[in-house]
């Protein structure tokens, strides 16, 4: 009896302290919420994301503006990233623009190198007086999506990208067609201005 | 700095962004209609008037160019506005 009447007591005082504690955050002055995105994150929502790329936006890029012709999407084992077709209407100029968001989003842009029989293979590979060491090499699905809304083109392709410091060299090669070389540079996305369609 | 000060702020910035983007496709087809006629107009037994026509597309192109630089400039002083809006206030 004794027992029962002690834990009652016990019980009677948590609760009349918990509400206690309830009344006095309650009273106090609410604290201003911690930023919930980051200023990148800002600025992403705001100014347009370049990982949400797609046909028809207009990114300007060194006082040019170019708009998305299409857009690949490539996933290896889970891993995706994405390269979008830039075109300038007024001056024909084409320029690949790829994204990965892997730690940390990477942004570059290449130049398709034509009239040069280039392959990757070797461990290096010269090019323009550069030499250029191999990073990585795979296969990838990818599924291509076009400003014209055409039913979307997918399938397998193979890659090996080189770099030599900031210059990269990239071969890509889609189905049973040649190797394609373009070579290209690290940018940052902030260079970017970016005027996304509806 | 108004919480509704920011949000017309960042309204402005963002019909600007889609207001070029529709600018730029405006010239790019502009651009695309002049590089059809003036192909057009090559070719045996093409009316004698179309590359007028297409100088006509050309010159919206160029206008639009102008509005496209005009927006730009905008954008710019937008950004600002926005920035600063969005700044810590320095400490008094």
């Amino acid at each position: 009896m004794v027992t029962a009447l002690v834990i009652v007591v016990v019980l009677l005082v948590a609760a009349g302290a918990a509400a206690a504690i309830t009344r006095s955050r309650a009273s106090e002055p609410k604290r201003a919420l911690p930023p919930q995105r980051t200023p990148v994150e800002e600025e992403r929502a705001l100014s347009g994301d370049v990982r949400s790329l797609k046909p028809r936006d207009v990114v300007a890029y060194e006082g040019t503006d170019y708009l998305i012709d299409r857009t690949i999407h490539f996933d290896e084992d889970g891993f995706t990233w994405q390269e979008h077709l830039l075109i300038d209407a007024v001056s024909g100029k084409k320029l690949w623009l790829s994204v990965e968001d892997d730690e940390g989003v990477e942004v570059a842009i290449y130049e398709p190198v034509a009239g040069v029989d280039l392959e990757p293979g070797p461990a290096s590979v010269e090019h323009a007086g550069t030499t250029f060491k191999r990073e990585e090499r795979g296969h990838a699905r990818f599924r291509i999506e076009r400003s014209d809304e055409q039913i979307p083109e997918s399938g397998q392709m193979e890659y090996a990208d080189y770099s030599a410091g900031d210059k990269l060299l990239s071969f890509e090669k889609y189905g049973s067609g040649g190797w394609e070389a373009s070579t290209g540079s690290v940018i940052s996305e902030h260079v970017l201005d970016l005027y996304p369609s509806k | 700095m108004s919480g509704a000060e920011l949000d017309a702020a960042l309204l402005e910035e963002l019909r600007l962004r889609s207001r070029l983007n529709a600018l730029v496709h405006e010239r790019a087809e502009a651009v695309r209609e002049a590089e059809k006629l003036d192909a057009r107009a090559t070719l045996a037994g093409a009316d004698a008037e179309l590359p007028e026509v297409a100088g006509r597309w050309r010159a919206v192109a160029e206008r639009v160019t102008r509005e496209i630089e005009e927006h730009r400039t905008a954008l710019r002083s937008q950004e600002a506005v926005v920035a600063r809006l969005r700044a810590p206030r320095e400490p008094t």
